[in-house]
């Protein structure tokens, strides 16, 4: 058996490799492309999905799905326009009590999908109606009872969605909980738990994993993840909206696809946090760079689209030409 | 002992439509039990109805197809460009038709080739395609409405009346009725439920398992394609954002039905059970005045309770049946 | 030289449904040895293994590990008191390194984090201390079936384990491998660790062990220390006397048209060189050892695997690669893994039937004929005596014995000419085995011909024309007259020369 170091996560490159090749396509045929603050907008807008994409890469890295991620975003951001709007609570408190109720949601999802014992796929997919519908309930309306957009007037929170000069805040705290995720993924027990888990679950519960507890975290992780990523929005927007973060389950798990997670069975090597965040800027800086150079905002969902289709390839085509090699060495 | 599970919740099934229809007769008198309404539920069930039938096929043999949202989009929108383009005319409209089944059919075979021959998971495949397919919508459409009020045949198809019944609910007792047969009655159904219930053995037994997949995911293309000829028939428009969401509802029909995706087990009469209880309770909870998010939290939570129920009757003839549990895995 | 005792166990008994698996069987095993477990098939020995690794508990009896008595009710109690297991499936993860699957679920660490060097340095001290071929950091996805058996090792022994029991380690690796493996249990029980080596290849157990425990029929059948292991001794321990010659066929050599003709069938690495003729209504056996590469070549002559060169002529013509096509022409095939490839669970009996005769069964090509398919199976299900007689009952429900039935039923009621059966009854009572061996002869009578594939001596000698004996992918002998006994058969499959 051949010693070389072996270079892990050489999918993540693709991604890398296909943003340098759009960045100078966009850069040829736009003018505008090109700028720092052009480069700064990609990022800020990319976080709110990056975040949400880190939280999703813990729970796919151990061979579930999320799909209610979106979902659990909009309730949260309705959760916290509830609680400082009705309730007049400082904003301190606010993000507080956000953050565990993205725990609990992260709990209310692994609970379902273990009671349910049915796929993540479906499970999330239920829960996904839930908390949109949980979202409605709790959103402001007005004499006719028709759902309205009630502005934010809270400075305290209304900064978060702001930065220090041209770096926004919700830029950094990307940067950091990205960080944060890949120190726990490659270096601590729970990421090689999660790790294990998605690799092949019935070994890894053979060897003495507690597959309830290790998913159960993932979930919860995400569920966190979701309420940062949903503070952050908020404050951005300034109001939460009935169609809050509508679709953003998509494009997170998109991020985490084309960050490199193969899907010869979700969970693997390669997915992780840091895949997550190239696959979001992957995404926005194709969004970005399609606006830019006028052309119509269609072709944005449909590069999205083959974008994943030729990511879900790359990882046969690997699959495929590792077995042959495998076979050669026989 | 033959299992009478199916028949068991067949029978079960017209009992719960009777049920509810009962309980919104008597929740709503005036509005529920009006022609008019009738007419309403069932317009919306055949649109349903009809990717419901046509996504029965790849969910018993390996998962959802959540393209038909995106599938509804660009055919409608392929449809109704070509009428244009065709100055309105009825040969425009064959046209039109035609070129949109093709382009369904394509993407459905392009399905059924990589998740068979690349070993993916249906739902990433087709989510993927989802995304090209709306853009590709967008595109056709060029983001706006396209307004298409002629010829009269496109009138008669989407707002035309037979004895009193809307011809798009025809169009969908025929698609039902064909795709009933194909699934229950011909050789390539019973195929289907082969491939779905154990690939390798199917294989083996000289099935061929890539044109059964290919074929059943091309019957879901299909079918989304002609809800979504449907839809610009009744709307008389495309939209740049027609079906979205429809994915979701059709899936919430499937798994009300008692399909479970990718292991060959449900029926099409489950599939279409599901389409009429979700259209029930779509109207239902609107002629209730329940908020739309109220609605959606009740069929999330529909979803788990039919599916919690469903599993725990199937648990209950299986210990029946099985008498002592084996000890089935012994790690 | 006395050695001191690892592992005692005495007196066990293991009843399932009544059954007493285990009678009052003894064991024990010593530190620092390589011990044999032989038996048949049913003899009890991965009852034995399962009692001893936690799976099961046991009925009565005592264990005792060094002397002092123990309880092993789960596999934690097995692990704590130092007992791993190999299997031949192995439980590895195939995207984390070496190091990671060795220690996984005990990893070294700090507050959580993983201390990464320490992990490497543990594993590959192991690794060099042993002599492995593998590295720390080699990623299991890469690794061959051999390296990923280290690896399993490798798990046993970062546990200090002090008894380390292997599945028919060998069955799927090639020499060299398997010459790699021996050197390593060398090494092992220098180190004093004892290993539990479990294996129908005898020509390795008297290589390899100290000592052989033979069981049969669930109870103790003899020890022999290495001086006494003597072929034939052991195998008249393992069968008894009871098989002499009475339930086999008289065996006669093939005549007749040639419906089969392999001609240096190869698959690199899995058989070679295979040239044989199967004559028409003969029912020819298939014996060997598992991993010997007889399913391997049905699969390949049926068309499910593919071959590197060889030929296969078929009724005078080339065999078709294509499934579908050799089924058109009148070959059957029956596949070893029942519940897997066999049937489809959820589906009637009936529907099973059809899966293979829808060119009988169908109205004009495209509608499936009801009626006659009702007939056809209702036909099957009373010919072959499958309980309970009704069609739409869904197979899964169905014990082994019937479910094989309806495996065996639909191919026979198409007509097959030629039928590859691979291990038909593997699972399945002993009243349906009898029906199925009749079955299965009345056919030949009528001419159909049957390749026999099965791991159980017995049944071949009781079904089968003539034996062919398969031995590491290639045909080593053949069994044309006379009637050979289990004791020939056993020391064929295992390439030892009986004097």
């Amino acid at each position: 058996m051949k010693k070389r170091i072996r270079i892990k996560n050489y999918k993540i490159f693709i991604p890398m490799v296909m943003m340098l090749l759009m960045g100078m396509f966009f850069s040829t045929r736009s003018d505008f492309f090109l700028s720092g603050s052009n480069f700064i907008n990609i990022l800020r807008e990319a976080s709110v999905t990056g975040i949400v994409a880190c939280g999703l890469s813990f729970v796919m890295m151990a061979g579930d799905v999320d799909l209610s991620t979106g979902a659990v975003v909009g309730f949260l951001g309705m959760l916290s326009a509830n609680f400082m709007i009705r309730f007049g609570l400082p904003v301190i408190l606010v993000i507080l009590l956000v953050f565990i109720a993205g725990i609990l949601c992260g709990i209310f999802n692994f609970f379902i999908i273990e009671k349910l014992g049915l796929s993540a796929f479906i499970c999330t997919i239920a829960t996904k109606n839930i908390f949109r519908g949980l979202q409605l309930v709790i959103a402001f309306r007005d004499n006719y009872n028709e759902v309205t957009t009630v502005s934010l007037k809270n400075p305290g929170f209304l900064m978060l969605g702001k930065g220090i000069g041209s770096l926004y805040y919700v830029t950094i705290a990307f940067v950091v909980l990205v960080v944060v995720s890949l120190v726990i993924q490659k270096k601590t027990k729970l990421g090689l738990h999660l790790l294990a888990l998605g690799s092949n679950r019935g070994a890894a519960v053979m060897s003495g994993i507690n597959a309830k507890k290790t998913r159960l975290t993932a979930f919860c992780i995400s569920g966190a993840m979701c309420a940062v990523a949903s503070i952050f929005l908020v404050s951005r927007v300034g109001a939460a909206t009935a169609e809050l973060a509508t679709g953003l389950e998509f494009d997170a798990m998109a991020s985490v696809i084309i960050g490199g997670a193969a899907m010869m069975g979700i969970g693997s090597g390669d997915t992780s946090a840091l895949g997550g965040m190239v696959g979001a800027l992957f995404l926005e800086m194709l969004i970005n760079g399609i606006y830019k150079i006028n052309m119509p905002a269609a072709y944005q969902i449909v590069f999205k689209g083959l974008a994943l289709i030729v990511m879900i390839l790359v990882d046969a085509l690997f699959v495929f030409l590792k077995g042959r090699r495998a076979k050669a060495a026989q | 002992m033959a299992i009478k599970k199916s028949t068991l919740l067949g029978n079960g099934r017209i009992l719960v439509l009777l049920i509810l229809f009962v309980l919104l007769t008597a929740a709503c008198p005036t509005s529920f039990l009006k022609s008019s309404n009738f007419a309403s539920i069932l317009l919306n069930v055949s649109l349903y109805g009809i990717m419901t039938c046509g996504m029965t096929f790849t969910a018993l043999i390996s998962g959802p197809d959540l393209s038909v949202g995106g599938m509804v989009c660009l055919s409608s929108a392929i449809f109704v460009r070509t009428i244009i383009a065709w100055d309105y005319s009825m040969s425009g409209v064959l046209c039109g038709f035609l070129l949109a089944v093709v382009v369904a059919a394509c993407f459905g075979v392009m399905h059924g080739i990589i998740i068979h021959y690349f070993n993916m998971p249906s739902f990433l495949v087709t989510l993927s395609s989802q995304y090209i397919l709306f853009g590709a919508g967008q595109l056709v459409t060029g983001s706006k409405i396209l307004m298409c009020t002629k010829p009269d045949f496109i009138l008669f198809l989407g707002n035309g009346n037979l004895f009193g019944i809307a011809i798009p609910v025809y169009v969908f007792l025929c698609i039902a009725l064909v795709l009933y047969i194909v699934l229950n009655k011909t050789i390539f159904g019973n195929k289907v439920y082969a491939v779905g219930g154990n690939k390798k053995a199917s294989a083996l037994c000289g099935i061929s398992v890539p044109r059964i997949t290919v074929a059943s995911y091309a019957i879901s293309s299909v079918c989304a394609c002609l809800s979504g000829i449907m839809l610009a028939a009744i709307n008389q428009q495309a939209t740049p954002v027609a079906g979205t969401g429809y994915e979701g509802e059709v899936l919430l029909c499937i798994v009300m039905g008692g399909i479970v995706m990718g292991t060959g087990i449900g029926t099409m009469s489950g599939a279409l059970y599901g389409a009429f209880f979700i259209g029930i309770l779509n109207n239902g909870m609107r002629l209730l005045g329940i908020p739309s998010h109220y609605q959606t939290l009740i069929k999330g939570l529909l979803v788990i309770i039919a599916v919690a129920f469903d599993i725990y009757t199937t648990n209950k003839s299986m210990r029946k049946k099985k008498g002592a549990a084996a000890p089935a895995k012994n790690i | 030289m006395e050695q001191s005792i690892f592992l005692k166990a005495e007196q066990i008994v293991k009843e399932f449904s009544g059954v007493r698996v285990l009678d009052q069987v003894n064991f024990e095993i010593r530190k620092g040895e390589v011990h044999s477990l032989l038996g048949e098939n049913g003899a009890g020995k991965s009852t034995l293994i399962k009692i001893i690794t936690g799976v099961y508990r046991k009925d009565s009896g005592t264990l005792a590990i060094n002397g002092v008595p123990v309880e092993i009710n789960n596999r934690q109690d097995s692990i704590k008191n130092g007992i791993a297991v190999v299997y031949q499936e192995f439980s590895l993860m195939p995207t984390l390194t070496v190091a990671q699957n060795v220690l996984v679920g005990c990893e070294p660490s700090r507050f959580g984090f993983l201390d990464k060097k320490r992990m490497k340095a543990h594993v590959q001290g192991l690794i060099e201390e042993y002599g492995f071929s593998l590295h720390a950091d080699d990623l299991v996805a890469d690794l061959g079936i051999a390296e990923c058996q280290m690896v399993e090792i490798l798990k046993a022994l970062s546990f200090n384990a002090e008894l380390v029991i292997m599945d028919e380690p060998t069955s799927a690796l090639s020499v060299k491998e398997s010459e790699a493996l021996f050197a390593i249990i060398r090494n092992l029980r220098a180190k004093g660790v004892s290993i539990l080596y479990i294996s129908h290849r005898l020509d390795e157990v008297y290589m390899l062990s100290d000592r052989i425990t033979v069981l049969r029929d669930g109870k103790n059948a003899d020890v022999f220390d290495k001086e006494q292991i003597e072929p034939a001794a052991v195998v008249h321990a393992m069968i008894g006397k009871a098989f002499e010659s009475d339930d086999s066929r008289e065996l006669k050599p093939g005549r007749g048209d040639k419906v089969l003709e392999v001609r240096g069938l190869t698959k690199k690495g899995v058989y070679e060189g295979l040239s044989f003729d199967v004559h028409k209504g003969e029912i020819l056996g298939i014996a060997g050892l598992v991993g010997s590469g007889r399913t391997e070549m049905l699969r390949g002559i049926f068309g499910v695997d593919p071959y590197d060169s060889g030929t296969v002529m078929y009724n005078g013509r080339k065999i078709s690669r294509n499934i579908y096509k050799n089924i058109r022409s009148g070959i059957g095939f029956i596949t070893e893994d029942r519940r897997g490839e066999g049937f489809v669970p959820f589906r009637s009996i009936e529907m099973n039937l059809a899966m293979v005769n829808y060119d009988a069964l169908n109205k004009g090509r495209v509608f499936f004929d009801k009626a006659k398919s009702r007939r056809f199976s209702g036909d099957v299900v009373s010919k072959m005596n499958i309980k309970p007689p009704d069609p739409n009952v869904k197979v899964t429900f169905l014990s082994g014995g019937n479910q094989q039935k309806v495996v065996v039923g639909k191919w026979l009621f198409r007509g097959s000419r030629l039928l590859l059966v691979d291990e038909p009854t593997v699972g399945v009572d002993i009243g349906a085995k009898e029906e199925i061996y009749t079955i299965m002869e009345k056919y030949a009578r009528d001419g159909v011909t049957i390749v026999l594939v099965s791991s159980d001596n017995q049944e071949l000698l009781r079904v089968s024309t003539r034996i062919l004996v398969f031995s590491k992918g290639r045909i080593v002998k053949e069994f044309d007259k006379g009637r050979p006994t289990q004791k020939d058969l056993m020391f064929a499959t295992s390439n030892l020369d009986q004097e």
